[in-house]
């Protein structure tokens, strides 16, 4: 069997790098198992029910014919996801939600890998890609409002489609373009913010080109070009028939455009907060809360917070608790600047001649994890975004927050090696581990305080069963 | 490696968890919900004491701005109004007013409805800047409202509130209220 390379520092640490294919059956199968017992026990999943029956869609809307659902559904104020909710939904007819969730989860954590590795030949950021799909709770309001179930699926579909993407421009074929096209539909087809992943490409467009153009030549970097304005082109027709047959976004809905608000200044101030807003969403799913919040309102709660003020201008002493409330506000801009400067020196090392891959996912991550919620970005701003906790909304982003993660690990053990590297990426996996248990308690804090309804406690959950267990 | 870190994480998880962090949350609406009212029927005892017959309003906690004039209390919001008083190990004055003009030859009361929580010897005092006792009245264990009457000198002068002795660390006392009125001959 074929060994797999494990990145850079194989060279000096082949002998113990070098998973083969069992080790790698035995990595995913654990992996599984864990996100299993996560999503069954720990979360409770089979609490959940199906979100097309709780909104009391009529059985005609179940006797369609299948072609019915690939358009956007007049039921469900327009949504176009035929690939995952509208899937789930006709599947949830059958099955237990819980048991959609947990394929979709698990088939993400499996896709992740094979596409991580086949990009980069690297392990280390395979499997780290493939233990952050576990960790990563960017489902975590399935739990509140049941409708994602599938949302794993979506994830899967970009991955592919942008494996598909690679291929099919490094090195064009009928295989890489029927895969590109399978790919892409049900990307398209997965959900209305897969525009979010068109207006990424288009944002890396002229960059990316120039920089093709000039490590690779001009072919390749026309090739480039075509699929770019390729993406453009069934953006464009996309757009025109979700307004014309699936278009809810009125004022006063959920999904009440900016453009509504008829100012400027208004729609500018609120587009920059959202994008910001959207960009830390996604990076706060994988930072410790320690460093992405307010601390003290998780360990203490609001009322705590404003009986510190003992008296002192009564009157205004809930703006007290509210500071804490957008406390995130000064770590997402921080983050902001820092994210966006990491991605500008790794564009310049490729301009300069590098060719790293993983300078390259640093460029594509950065970028998807700053701009990656376009769609949601020209939503007015809505109440429940004064905290960062709805992951669904922020996909594309999150996707950029693992690759960088993953690309972290990688180089944290490839560079900065304490004893061996086998020991620096325990202690590395060991952390985002911790890190997952932690930011589901903190979401938990935030659904509470934003009047989102319950979230699950995972780390609780399983205090209570090891408490069980003596 | 994936063993390792899993059971390692979870540990960290598990060790580093707080069964208390959720159960200290609530949805910032009803915080707020509860804060407001809180504070409507603080403005509406307010309204009624500034427009009492025969009275003209010199200070009152209802205002809203009470602070610990005192080092080393606190004064965390009671949730049926008014304030508690907390502190650890006193004796002596635990609360203190900002100051209160005093006219000369003009008569004033302090009105107050306060809750003694612990079981020792309380006095209410009105003492003048030099330290001079003008007024004063023991607050009980069933004393919720006292007048305390004086005619007032050049001199500015501060309601108080001074206990015998406390041991250990706690609530001290319910200020629900503490009025300190101008009265007309």
């Amino acid at each position: 069997m074929r060994a797999i390379s494990i990145g850079s520092w194989t060279d000096q640490d082949a002998s113990e790098a070098r998973p083969g294919a069992g080790s790698v059956f035995a990595f995913l199968a654990l992996l599984i198992i864990c996100n299993t017992f996560l999503i069954v026990v720990l979360e409770d999943a089979f609490q959940i029910r199906d979100h097309f029956t709780l909104l009391g869609l009529p059985d005609s809307f179940y006797q369609k014919p299948l072609w019915g659902y690939l358009v956007p559904q007049p039921e469900v104020f327009g949504t176009w996801a035929s690939t995952t909710v509208v899937a789930a939904a006709l599947v949830q007819k059958v099955i237990h939600p819980a048991w959609v969730l947990l394929v979709s989860q698990n088939v993400l954590v499996i896709v992740s890998f094979f596409v991580g590795l086949s990009l980069t030949r690297s392990f280390v950021f395979a499997a780290t890609a493939a233990l952050l799909a576990v960790t990563v709770p960017f489902n975590f309001h399935v739990y509140s409002v049941h409708g994602t179930t599938a949302q794993g699926l979506l994830l899967s579909y970009f991955l592919l489609a942008a494996h598909a993407s690679v291929l099919a421009i490094r090195k064009p074929s009928w295989g890489s373009l029927a895969y590109l096209a399978i790919a892409g539909t049900l990307l398209v087809l997965g959900y209305e913010t897969w525009l979010d992943v068109g207006v990424v490409v288009l944002g890396l467009g002229l960059p990316v080109g120039l920089l093709l153009w000039r490590a690779h030549g001009r072919e390749i970097a026309t090739r480039f070009a075509i699929y770019v304005c390729g993406v453009f082109a069934i953006m464009l027709a996309y757009v025109m028939i979700k307004t014309r047959y699936g278009f809810g976004s009125g004022e006063g809905t959920e999904t009440d455009l900016l453009f509504h608000y008829d100012n400027l200044a208004v729609m500018a101030i609120d587009y920059g907060s959202k994008v910001v807003t959207f960009f830390f969403t996604a990076l706060s799913l994988v930072l410790p809360p320690q460093i992405a919040g307010s601390i003290a309102l998780q360990s203490q709660g609001g009322q705590w917070l404003i009986d510190q003020q003992h008296g002192y201008h009564l009157q205004m002493q809930f703006l007290t608790y509210l500071n804490h409330v957008f406390l995130w506000r000064f770590f997402a801009g921080a983050y902001f600047v820092l994210v966006a400067a990491v991605g500008v020196w790794a564009y310049l090392r490729l301009w300069s001649g590098r060719q790293d891959w993983w300078l390259w996912i640093i460029v594509v991550g950065a970028v998807m994890l700053l701009i990656g919620a376009s769609t949601h970005s020209v939503v007015k701003f809505r109440p429940m975004h004064s905290m960062p906790y709805l992951g669904y909304q922020v996909w594309v982003n999150v996707l950029g927050a693992i690759a960088l993660v993953a690309v972290l690990v990688h180089q944290i053990a490839d560079r900065f090696r304490l004893w061996s590297p086998t020991l620096t990426v325990v202690i590395a996996w060991t952390a985002l581990v911790w890190t997952g248990f932690a930011v589901r308690t903190s979401l938990g804090v935030y659904a509470d305080n934003m009047f989102m309804g319950t979230y699950p406690d995972p780390a609780g959950k399983l205090t209570m069963l090891l408490g069980s267990l003596w | 490696m994936l063993a390792v870190s899993v059971l390692g994480g979870s540990a960290l998880a598990v060790l580093m968890h707080s069964p208390d962090d959720r159960q200290r949350q609530e949805s910032a609406y009803h915080l707020l919900t509860r804060f407001f009212e809180a504070d409507q029927a603080r403005r509406a005892a307010l309204e009624a004491a500034n427009v009492a017959p025969g009275e003209r309003l010199i200070y009152t906690t209802l205002t809203g701005n009470v602070e610990a004039n005192i080092a080393g209390v606190s004064l965390p919001a009671h949730p049926d109004g008014g304030f508690v008083l907390r502190g650890a190990d006193r004796t002596g004055v635990v609360w203190r007013s900002p100051k209160l003009p005093l006219q000369p030859e003009t008569s004033y009361r302090a009105v107050f409805d306060i809750t003694p929580l612990i079981d020792v010897p309380m006095t209410v005092q009105i003492v003048s800047l030099d330290g001079r006792e003008l007024a004063s009245a023991p607050v009980g264990m069933a004393t919720r409202s006292l007048a305390v009457a004086l005619v007032g000198s050049s001199q500015p002068a501060f309601a108080t509130i001074a206990i015998a002795n406390q041991e250990g660390d706690g609530d001290i006392i319910w200020i629900r209220e503490f009025r300190f009125v101008e009265v007309s001959n």
